[in-house]
């Protein structure tokens, strides 16, 4: 292939510079292809330039290794997949070209030895990995080996990246009335019409320039459109366009999801659009579709549409001694457009008789024109060098350096088929047609059937007038529904969807599909699949052994499943099924479109990582004192406060006892604010509550706390917390951690339902929390606290107060979840920071320290209180929990009642259990989730387990059913080890300490 | 050169279709099988070839191993919570092992080692929990740290610059992917060569039920009469069990999957995320298998969405930021009927030789061959092999949960 100049040798231009519309000749850009320089031009795509070049072979084959050239140059094939830098599976068409590039074929070009799979096709039939590689058992591991070294395409650098240095990808979100897809003629005049009827609207590019696929040259362009196609506007509009109008090049819509959502890839910017309209025209064009003959995937055979692509945007002609196999007039123009440039093509025509419109077109240029063709096979090593067809009977060798097919196209409907419209096979005309349009979506142009100029510029203006005009009514009605809103139940908006499909009467026949462009041949190789390499005896073995349907042959032989996803396969795969089952294209129907309809990368759809951490307002103040973090739901919490950086496990263990040893002997004080927080107001608020959590809270008293466990419709322990009585219409329910907003979601849900005069809002983000625990806690507070008598007369063990605490307005909660006096403390957000700092302050005289969740967990265990997720799972009932006490029998109602009183009934056969174990088993310590055996069977599991430096022992709990002295705990070495059950508390049994 | 592939190349061998050709509908059989996906082409292999039951017929309004076994991601593991679901895929591992020779087809198994990632504190302790019950089982699973996830994985990103650290793992061994077509049509080959008749694109629109007892089913080519029917119509098996007047505890949600562009190897084991919502496995083709979440409704639409290629590509990224310029190249999505407890229901119904087997969600094709054994057995006697009875619809009515959900893949 050349350049079309002939005055360079190795950069030929077409001197009238009518060809070569993309590229700017002044601007030469230098770019390496396998190692070796090559030079191009501003505009170019990789694939223009190493065709101007010489360079024909691109790749090799999935399965044979043949070599392979530019095909389609339109992504529907792979031909032209490489590796650019370091990423992998590019179309080389869809690469612009840039100084420096450095591009590699993705497996061995020049000789690859693997193309010896190419003389065995004979043993390699479809599915043939099917029926062999599984004997003796286990030997498809090894098998698999090979073949996936063999079968997978792009190379993946297996060299670690660090997250963070990843490239940048962002996305973009965007509203528009209208969304035109596809800049070609039908494209650019739809959206120029609707933006003039003041619609506003997006028209989406793919390339870098409009124009689209370059069929104008036989029109000429109005003046609207020229300015379109030569600014080449990015999102900007030039002057003399209407200003409701945006363009965007270089942008591809990958997907149409519901409701119009669209997912569009602007690849140089690394961002992904998503883009939502209230219409959306498609004008997507139409995929040329192959002829299928032996050796129909030399390099050297091309679509016609490749062809004129070429020449026609980057001024490469693709041969001084071309044949064109056509049966339309498209390829006819090709044979003129040759002409024009002094070469003498051959026609070759299927049709038995000449069709005369295109026979009188080339007419006057004495050229060979032969009808009635039968291919027979390409010839030539490595690429074409001529080819061999059947006239009349007889068999004639037409020697050739190049071979453009034209025999029809397939609407490119992918998007529209996403958004669900239907496409048919129409077998009158041997193409497949869009059969109805869903609401909102159009189609205009070839992808509607459409490619006669004057017609798809008229259809699309009129579309496009019907869609500004729906959008019209709809918008006024809008108003209108507005307007009455506030009196009566809002209409739904009527939106009379006109159906803007032209008539399959009115689709012209420029895309004359020849009905048969398939020429079996006795030795094989006719591609029907390039992606996958499958020949016609592939779809015939398939048929065969029973796989006759198309989804069945798709899968059977892989047909369509390549990168490509069958865009040039898949209709000469159903002719040829069609023809060997006898069953009618248009009922076997093709194999659904899904997204994307083009590539997207893992980056481009990833974008930014957004996982929102939540930190507590103190947070600021762990981290300067050296706290270790643990994720705790969406939030960091810290674990403990280790006076060095790296502590050893031995270390962390002597911190976290040490905190603990505070608490139970001075005070301590942890950061609670990650705690969930709900308000409920209203008259209902007790009801509302008392239906919802299992113990009684109509009669609890203002200004005190009680124990909240939530279960769920099947009895199952689902949440627990603290529920404080302000006021009798203000209660305010504290939650987990992790279950906030799941108990946040249940209340809304049921007050929705129940209907109670009842108001709740997440105050969790409201507050900041701490709890103040140890024997000297009122002690150290009592400095503190304004308004609030802290007395054990006053404010006795489980009551609530508000007042002022280091001048913040505060809840003060008297609750004993590490089983110490101790008092919640729960102030606006904002002053956490400065609650913290007057507390640490307050507190030296005492000696407070800081602890951490670990210490929490160990305080709470020797208390014997459970962790809602760690002491229960998703099937705990409370009873099981030894949480029966917090689950009231009088009550008529709560969520989960009626199981757990079944259940109850029948008898709870396992039940949590404290155990403890000597301390010199400290440094194997059995880990939690260890299970408990009982005569070789499993009993249950340890729940929670630790080693407690108030009792010098190890205490724990675990599930275990029946009431034995011992449990059997299997540690993670196999080993078993004693456990002595003890009742619980551990610590502390009458609760005397937290009463203080 | 294969000897197989020798002979198939030279002519030799057996060349008859693989499947029944379209036929005229009988008027009745023993047994139909309602649903022609993995399960129901098992089931009725297994009638065949261990009970003699060979009238038996597999109908499907559609193709053949065209629903959930078309759709899912192909993983086998036996790695489960409760001691009823590891006994239960332990034999479904065994089966599979062996099944390539028993169908006389490549079903591609690979036992790759499967890794449950853990994030959080919580996630380990269930590593754990799981880790000890299938040991006790006989399963190989084993709670491993981030060294040995290291040397397991390397391409695993275990640096702590992302939102969730990878703190250890579950690794199985014997966890493996399977070519989903390849068992289906295994079954269907060998069930036709036993055989049993396989009717496609014939859809059941109801079933005869006369005094509480089933006595044949309608379909939209006529009615057929059986003694027995099997429903194993995995993501609509509420919409019949309604038709027949007995409800399920199940909630049909889509669960959306993709496949990305083949590569060379880049990844062995199959990689599960439950915090992050992810799995990924790299197929003998060299594509990426990968899927997240089931979606949040009900709903009983295939339809693909954007934000679950957005959410999964995400948390893909922070586990192997290596793949940022690979390309998706198809999404789609299955219906999950998913029970309360993450366990599916097998056995027996309301309705007399109506038998049941559904509430597969997203852990079905993993159960095909033992479900397909047992149910043939449950079926043939009518009596509920010891294997099923945890999975009795009863069980619901009995508070005799088998909770799975700690086992699940990924969020629900």
């Amino acid at each position: 292939m050349k350049r079309i100049d002939h005055s360079v040798d190795n950069n030929q231009r077409d001197k009238s510079k009518k060809w070569g519309l993309w590229i700017d000749r002044k601007r030469e850009l230098s770019f390496r292809f396998q190692g070796r320089r090559y030079k191009g031009f501003e505009g170019d795509s990789l694939a223009s330039a190493l065709a101007a070049s010489g360079v024909s072979v691109f790749s090799r084959s999935f399965k044979y290794r043949r070599k392979r050239g530019i095909f389609s140059l339109n992504a529907a094939d792979t031909n032209t997949l490489v590796r650019v830098d370091a990423m992998p599976n590019l179309f080389a068409e869809r690469v612009s070209l840039r100084e420096g590039l450095s591009a590699q074929a993705q497996q061995l070009l020049r000789f690859n030895p693997l193309f010896v799979l190419n003389f065995l096709s004979r043993f390699l039939p479809a599915g043939f990995y099917y029926r062999s590689f599984f004997r003796p058992r286990g030997a498809w591991m090894l098998w698999e080996r090979v073949f996936r070294r063999v079968a997978g395409i792009g190379v993946l650098s297996q060299r670690k990246v660090a997250h963070h240095a990843l490239p940048r990808y962002d996305k973009a979100y965007g509203f528009f009335e209208l969304v035109v897809v596809g800049g070609g003629l039908a494209g650019m005049t739809a959206a120029t019409k609707a933006a003039r009827l003041g619609v506003r609207t997006l028209l989406v590019e793919r390339e870098q320039r409009l124009g689209g696929d370059g069929f104008e040259e036989e029109f000429a362009p109005s003046p609207s459109q020229n300015t379109l196609s030569q600014k080449i506007p990015a999102q900007k509009i030039p002057a003399g366009l209407p200003a409701a109008l945006t363009v965007m090049t270089g942008a591809q819509a990958s997907g149409l999801f519901a409701d119009r959502f669209l997912a569009v890839v602007e690849e140089k910017k690394r961002r992904l659009h998503k883009i939502r309209a209230q219409a959306c025209i498609v004008a997507t064009g139409a995929f040329e579709l192959p002829a299928v003959f032996r050796n129909n995937d030399l390099p050297g055979v091309m679509l016609a549409s490749a062809a004129r692509r070429l020449k026609r945007r980057y001024g490469v002609v693709v041969g001084r001694k071309p044949v064109i196999f056509t049966a339309n007039a498209f390829g006819y123009r090709l044979a003129l457009d040759f002409l024009a440039l002094g070469i003498k093509p051959v026609v070759l025509d299927p049709r038995p008789v000449p069709h005369i419109p295109d026979a009188l077109s080339i007419r006057d240029h004495h050229i060979v024109c032969a009808n009635g063709v039968a291919l027979i096979e390409a010839v030539g090593k490595g690429r074409i060098e001529g080819v061999k067809a059947k006239i009349a009977g007889s068999e004639h060798v037409f020697p050739c350096d190049s071979l453009c097919i034209a025999v029809g196209f397939a609407p490119a409907a992918e998007l529209l088929v996403q958004g669900g419209c239907e496409l048919g096979y129409d077998a009158t005309h041997h193409c497949q047609r869009l059969q109805s349009l869903s609401e909102g979506l159009h189609a205009v142009g070839a992808v509607a059937g459409l490619f006669d100029p004057a017609k798809v510029r008229h259809h699309a203006e009129k579309t496009a007038e019907t869609v500004a005009r729906a959008l019209k009514s709809r918008r006024t009605q809008k108003t209108e529904a507005r307007n009455k809103a506030r009196n009566k139940p809002q209409n739904k908006l009527q939106n009379k969807l006109q159906n803007t499909l032209p008539a399959a009467a009115l689709c012209d026949d420029g895309a004359q599909n020849w009905h048969d462009p398939v020429f079996s041949h006795p030795r094989g190789k006719e591609f029907v699949d390039l992606d996958e390499d499958l020949q016609i005896s592939d779809l015939h073995d398939s048929v065969r052994d029973g796989y006759d349907s198309m989804q069945l042959v798709k899968r059977y032989t892989t047909l369509g499943m390549g990168v490509s996803q069958g865009r040039h396969s898949n209709i000469n795969g159903l002719r040829i099924v069609s023809r060997l089952t006898e069953e009618d294209p248009a009922r076997l129907g093709l194999s659904t479109v899904r997204p994307p309809a083009a590539p997207e990368s893992f980056g481009m759809l990833a974008g930014r990582s957004f996982q929102p951490l939540r930190l507590s307002p103190m947070h600021r103040r762990h981290t300067q004192a050296g706290a270790k973090t643990m994720v705790a739901g969406a939030w960091l919490r810290p674990a403990y406060y280790p006076p060095s950086q790296q502590p050893s496990a031995k270390e962390v263990r002597s911190i976290v006892e040490r905190e603990a040893l505070a608490v139970r002997n001075s005070v301590g004080m942890i950061d609670v604010t990650t705690l969930g927080g709900i308000d409920v107001y209203g008259e209902d608020a007790a009801e509302f509550v008392d239906r919802l959590y299992c113990w009684s809270y109509k009669k609890q008293l203002v200004g005190r706390a009680r124990y909240l466990l939530m279960t769920d419709e099947a009895g199952v322990v689902a949440d627990d917390g603290v529920c404080c009585r302000f006021a009798p219409d203000h209660l305010y329910l504290t939650t987990t951690t992790g279950g906030s907003d799941a108990v946040y979601r249940a209340l809304l849900f049921w007050r929705s339902q129940w209907n109670l005069k009842v108001e709740v809002s997440n105050s969790t983000a409201a507050f900041a929390g701490v709890n103040v625990a140890g024997p000297f806690a009122r002690e150290m507070l009592e400095g503190l606290c304004e308004g609030v008598d802290l007395s054990r007369e006053a404010f006795p063990y489980m009551g609530v107060r508000e007042g002022r605490v280091a001048g913040c307005r505060a809840r003060l909660l008297r609750v004993g979840f590490v089983g110490e006096l101790g008092y919640e403390i729960h102030v606006p957000f904002a002053e956490g920071e400065a609650l913290w700092d007057a507390l640490m302050q307050h507190g030296k005289r005492w000696q407070m320290i800081p602890f951490g969740v670990e210490a929490q967990r160990l305080l709470r265990l020797e208390k014997g209180h459970i962790i809602i997720g760690q002491d229960t799972d998703g099937l705990t009932l409370p009873h099981e929990a030894e949480m029966g006490w917090a689950v009231s029998r009088k009550k008529p109602f709560f969520i989960g009642k009626r199981p757990i009183e079944i259940q109850v009934e029948r008898g709870i056969t396992k039940r949590l259990t404290g155990f403890t174990l000597p301390a010199r088993h400290r440094d194997d310590l059995p880990k939690e989730c260890n299970l408990v055996m009982h005569e070789g069977a499993i009993d249950g599991r340890v729940t929670s387990i630790a080693y407690s430096p108030t009792l010098r022992k190890i205490v724990g709990l675990a599930y275990a059913s029946r009431s034995r002295k011992t449990l059997d705990i299997q540690l993670d070495s196999g080993r078993s080890l004693q456990a002595t059950i003890v009742p619980l508390p551990f610590y502390d049994p009458e609760g005397a300490r937290q009463k203080i | 050169m294969p000897l197989a592939l020798l002979k198939y190349a030279l002519g030799l061998g057996e060349r008859r279709r693989h499947f029944p050709a379209p036929q005229p509908l009988k008027k009745r059989y023993d047994v139909l099988v309602i649903g022609a996906g993995g399960h129901g082409l098992a089931c009725a292999y297994h009638l065949a070839k261990d009970h003699a039951i060979t009238k038996v017929a597999v109908l499907d309004k559609g193709y053949l191993g065209g629903g959930n076994t078309a759709r899912n991601t192909t993983i086998v593991r036996a790695n489960y919570l409760t001691e009823e679901g590891t006994a239960f895929y332990k034999e479904s591992l065994k089966l599979f092992e062996n099944l390539s020779s028993e169908l006389d087809i490549n079903t591609m198994y690979s036992k790759r080692g499967h890794l449950t990632l853990a994030h959080t504190d919580a996630a380990l302790r269930t590593a754990r929990w799981r880790a000890g019950v299938n040991k006790h089982l006989g399963v190989r699973s084993e709670v491993v740290g981030r060294a040995e996830l290291r040397k397991l994985c390397p391409q695993l990103n275990l640096s702590c610059e992302v939102r969730f650290p990878v703190l250890g793992a579950l690794y199985h061994a014997p966890g493996a992917i399977a070519r989903h077509d390849a068992v289906a049509w295994g079954y269907a080959r060998a069930a036709y060569r036993r055989g049993v008749d396989i009717l496609q694109n014939t859809e059941v629109t109801g079933v005869v039920v006369e005094k509480g007892r089933v006595v044949g089913v309608k379909t939209s080519r006529g009615t057929i009469a059986a003694d027995k029917v099997l429903q194993a119509v995995a993501g609509h098996s509420s919409l019949l069990a309604n038709k027949l007047g007995f409800r399920l505890p199940i909630r049909t949600v889509p669960l959306q999957a993709c496949v990305s562009q083949p590569y060379q190897p880049f990844l062995d084991p199959i990689v599960v995320s439950g915090s992050l919502h992810v799995y990924i496995s790299q197929s003998a083709r060299g594509e990426f298998v990968m899927g997240g979440a089931t979606d949040p409704c009900e709903l009983y639409n295939t339809r693909s969405t954007l934000e679950f290629k957005e959410q999964l590509m995400m948390h893909i990224l922070e586990l192997f930021p290596q793949l940022a310029g690979a390309n998706l190249l198809r999404q789609w999505a299955g219906l999950a009927d998913m029970t309360p407890d993450f366990s599916p229901v097998m056995g027996k119904t309301p309705i007399r030789n109506y038998y049941i087997d559904a509430g597969w969600g997203t852990w079905g094709f993993k159960a095909t061959p033992v479900c397909g054994k047992r149910m043939a057995e449950c079926i043939a006697t009518d009596t509920t092999p010891a294997l099923l009875k945890p999975f009795a619809l009863s069980r619901f009515e009995n508070f005799a949960l088998v909770g799975e959900k700690g086992a699940a893949s990924v969020g629900h």
